[in-house]
């Protein structure tokens, strides 16, 4: 990584955002109900980096969640690149998906209730980007992904342009979520104002395909004054439904199904981007925990009815904020985009299923287990 | 017009902004040698209304207000010359003799340089320092793309085009884009006086 | 007249008056119209005049023809507004594509907008028009509205395939025109003339871009949307591995004359 050079570029950029802003509209920041508003012109730059295409503390691969060890708020440096990687999403199902940060779904990223994130991304799908090896800088992320290499990742090339969406953000989306062309960088602010489990997406036309290939993740926002459980809570993690529309190519390797996405028929429905991860590495906790469930349907296009076998959803938080707590729920709907805040209380040693119990779904691959161990005394 | 000056934008930093990463180099460039950003490297051939022959590169040393459009364009193109007029007479009266003008036409069929010649006139700008030019095909598309306008024939004959006036710095490097009709000026008018004070000092 | 006919005539005018590319890498696309995504006239096709398209996307082995006679295209000459950093940087050096590790007859890719638009003008020709271009593409045979929703669909999944480690000889798609254009689909993404059309100001590349380009009802006319917001999204510096070109040339108006005895 050239340093001299890339600190050049990012001055530059300032300079020149400043000097073309003639005709634009200019946000100033301000405050609104608690929540901040009006983040700076983003800026969309060329540079030297061949750095850790994910970087960022409370950046990690799902199903984990970086704990906020910090007071208060922070404000996050954070960076998720774009690579086109070749991927297993079951066994011997391989396909050149378009990601975030080389995994599907993409890095699972904590901040706080009004925690300001600067966020760096760039198009690196010209380019082959190895990310199952430790990089030095890299979040937390890489060395999970290093560790346990569930889609078996091969870096491919596909030049294509390419967006980031935060649902998290409250922004002017034609400023912050413009597409950049292949080796641009994007960077700009936005502020966490609203707790929850919020996906990102590729907004690029066409959307559903760009989601389809694996262009999707979360981001949880935790509340700034908690949860009144938190307390009680032994474990967390996030899950996160999505479809796959895939059907054999000519060679080894599956492609896009255009039919199958347009008619909403997805090949797989999968629970953290593979039909068999969470079977292969079940969620753990112990008899009488509480444990927490960050749930998100990162679609496309369907819904899900997400139950656990065997348990009761004892405190639900809808979007996961604070005021839309409902008590005793067997099934919760959430539909594309939308997300859940769960706790459950584990009964009994033993096994659960995580399913979206519309059964079309379970079966296309929809389920994952929690595997109970005893009461710890 | 927001989302205009949005690709506007987009558009500039994909060019101002690379220009400026490689920025080391330029400034060790020896004499005679020009920025890798230049527009100078467009080695094409411009004839003008008085038939004159020019090359970007012979407006060196001096900024350069350009804009394109073409004659037969009746309703947009006579604001975006006043515009570029408005531009010129913006900057003061004793610096303004060494800012120079380039319209060039994407009409190469029918904005000869006769044509361009009585739109000139017309317009009451054949004066010194204005350059109503035209080029092969080639070299227009290629001059547009480096500033970023964009311009297609329709089947009747006129053009749909972008409409932006830009300045190009003593080296021919892009200083200053002007995104749209009718744009305040005062901001272009100082930078180009600020190039020519320096220029003036050295 | 049948157009193979028209087409051997024109070659044969032509055969003289054009050097560089030998005249049978070219073929005469005579006029016509299609109807576009983006439609000069809502609801009508947009027009277009005869003209001729090389047959085959410019591989590696006829650029460096190119670069050896213009130095100022050399990777290590061309001045950074021209190109961007990656530009021919998959060659070994600036004049050796290392066709022994891409393979033979491949079409060059990671060239700017302006080195292709050169290249055209140096063999005599030009760019296509984005109009063009997409005309051309348009004229595939298909025997019934399924057959072309189909190949769409291939389409649509060949981008989701590809990989631009491994792209393959010019002319090996299997995928031609009636007039004999190859390739235009599922080898590499081709530079237009203006391919950045004007509706570009106005399109905000987002997830309704697709549903207002696509007014043709059929699956060709998602796949061309997605084309028209890639190429939208192109720098004329972007120099990217599925980047490639061919040239168009004009029918001058003494052959067309010839044409029509």
């Amino acid at each position: 990584m050239k340093v001299s050079k890339l600190t050049l570029s990012f001055i530059f950029g300032l300079l020149f955002a400043g000097l073309a802003s003639t005709s634009f509209a200019q946000s100033s920041e301000y405050k609104l109900d608690g929540k901040t508003f009006g983040m700076p012109e983003a800026e969309v730059f060329t540079e030297d980096y061949d750095g850790p295409p994910v970087v960022g503390e409370y950046v990690t691969m799902l199903p984990n969640l970086a704990p906020l060890d910090y007071e208060g708020n922070k404000h996050h440096e954070v960076r998720i690149d774009i690579m086109v990687q070749e991927i297993e999403v079951a066994e011997g199902v391989r396909y050149n998906a378009w990601t975030f940060g080389g995994t599907v779904p993409g890095p699972v990223l904590h901040v706080r209730e009004g925690d300001r994130i600067t966020f760096t991304m760039k198009n690196r799908s010209d380019e082959e980007v190895t990310i199952t090896e430790p990089s030095k800088g890299g979040a937390p992320f890489m060395q999970q992904v290093a560790a346990n290499n569930i889609s078996k990742n091969k870096a491919a090339v596909m030049p294509m342009p390419h967006s980031m969406d935060f649902h998290a953000g409250t922004v002017a989306k034609d400023d912050k979520w413009r597409t950049i062309a292949p080796g641009q960088t994007v960077k700009f602010d936005f502020i966490a104002n609203y707790p929850g489990s919020y996906i990102y997406h590729c907004g690029t036309p066409s959307v559903l395909m760009h989601t389809a290939m694996g262009q999707h993740g979360v981001v949880v926002v935790s509340p700034k004054d908690g949860y009144p459980t938190d307390d009680e809570v032994a474990k967390e993690y996030v899950v996160v439904q999505s479809e796959y529309y895939l059907e054999k190519g000519p060679g080894e390797l599956y492609q896009y199904d255009f039919d199958a996405a347009a008619n909403r028929n997805p090949s797989h429905v999968v629970f953290n981007g593979h039909q068999t991860v969470m079977h292969d590495n079940p969620l753990t906790a112990n008899e009488g925990e509480r444990i927490r469930i960050h749930f998100s349907n990162n679609g496309p296009s369907g819904t899900s009815s997400f139950h656990v076998i065997g348990g009761i959803f004892d405190r639900v938080w809808k979007e996961g904020h604070p005021f839309n707590e409902m008590r005793g729920m067997q099934t919760v709907l959430v539909g594309s985009s939308g997300s859940a805040t769960l706790d459950m209380i584990v009964p009994e040693e033993g096994k659960y299923i995580l399913i979206d119990h519309e059964f079309v779904d379970a079966e296309k691959g929809a389920t994952g287990t929690l595997k109970a161990g005893p009461r710890k005394k | 017009m927001k989302r205009l000056s949005l690709i506007a934008i987009f558009v500039l930093s994909s060019f101002t902004l690379h220009a400026q990463h490689n920025h080391g180099a330029d400034a060790t460039l020896k004499a005679g040698e020009i920025s890798g950003h230049s527009l100078y490297h467009l080695d094409a051939d411009f004839t003008d209304q008085r038939n004159k022959s020019l090359k970007l590169s012979s407006f060196k040393g001096q900024p350069v207000i350009v804009v394109m459009f073409y004659g037969n364009c009746t309703q947009v193109c006579p604001i975006l010359i006043r515009d570029t007029w408005r531009l010129y007479n913006a900057v003061d009266e004793i610096l303004r003799p060494s800012v120079k003008v380039l319209a060039v036409s994407f009409d190469t069929e029918n904005d000869t340089p006769e044509v361009l010649k009585a739109y000139a006139e017309y317009e009451q700008l054949n004066i010194d320092g204005w350059h109503f030019a035209t080029s092969e095909p080639t070299n227009v598309r290629s001059l547009a793309m480096m500033l970023g306008v964009q311009y297609a024939k329709k089947s009747d004959g006129e053009f749909a085009h972008s409409n932006l006036v830009s300045v190009l710095d003593t080296e021919g490097k892009i200083a200053k884009r002007i995104e749209g009709l009718n744009q305040p000026m005062e901001e272009a008018a100082h930078h180009i006086e600020q190039m020519l004070t320096k220029n003036v000092e050295q | 007249m049948k157009p193979w006919l028209k087409y051997l005539l024109a070659v044969m005018v032509l055969a003289t008056t054009i050097p560089s590319r030998a005249q049978s890498d070219r073929v005469f696309v005579p006029a016509g119209s299609f109807h576009s995504v983006l439609p000069e006239i809502k609801g009508e096709p947009n027009k277009v005049d005869a003209f001729y398209l090389d047959v085959t996307a410019v591989t590696n082995e006829e650029f460096v023809d190119f670069v050896t006679e213009n130095k100022e295209w050399r990777r290590s000459e061309v001045p950074s507004i021209f190109a961007n950093d990656s530009y021919l940087d998959h060659w070994k050096s600036d004049l050796d594509p290392g066709i022994e590790e891409t393979g033979a007859q491949r079409p060059v890719t990671r060239i700017s907008w302006y080195s292709a638009n050169a290249y055209c003008s140096a063999a005599g020709g030009r760019l296509p028009t984005l109009n063009e271009w997409e005309y051309s593409a348009q004229l595939l045979k298909f025997e019934s509205p399924e057959e072309m929703n189909e190949f769409s669909k291939e389409l649509i999944g060949w981008y989701s395939r590809v990989n631009a480690n491994f792209i393959g000889a010019v002319g090996s798609t299997d995928i031609e025109t009636a007039y004999g254009v190859k390739d235009q689909f599922g080898l590499v993404m081709e530079w237009v003339e203006n391919f950045k059309p004007i509706i570009a100001n106005d399109l905000s590349l987002d997830c309704g871009t697709v549903g207002r380009l696509q007014k043709l009802g059929n699956i060709y006319s998602y796949a061309a949307s997605i084309r028209f917001i890639t190429r939208m999204s192109f720098s004329p510096e972007s120099t990217t591995g599925m980047l490639g070109f061919r040239c168009a040339y004009d029918v001058e108006t003494k052959d067309t004359t010839k044409n029509s005895l």
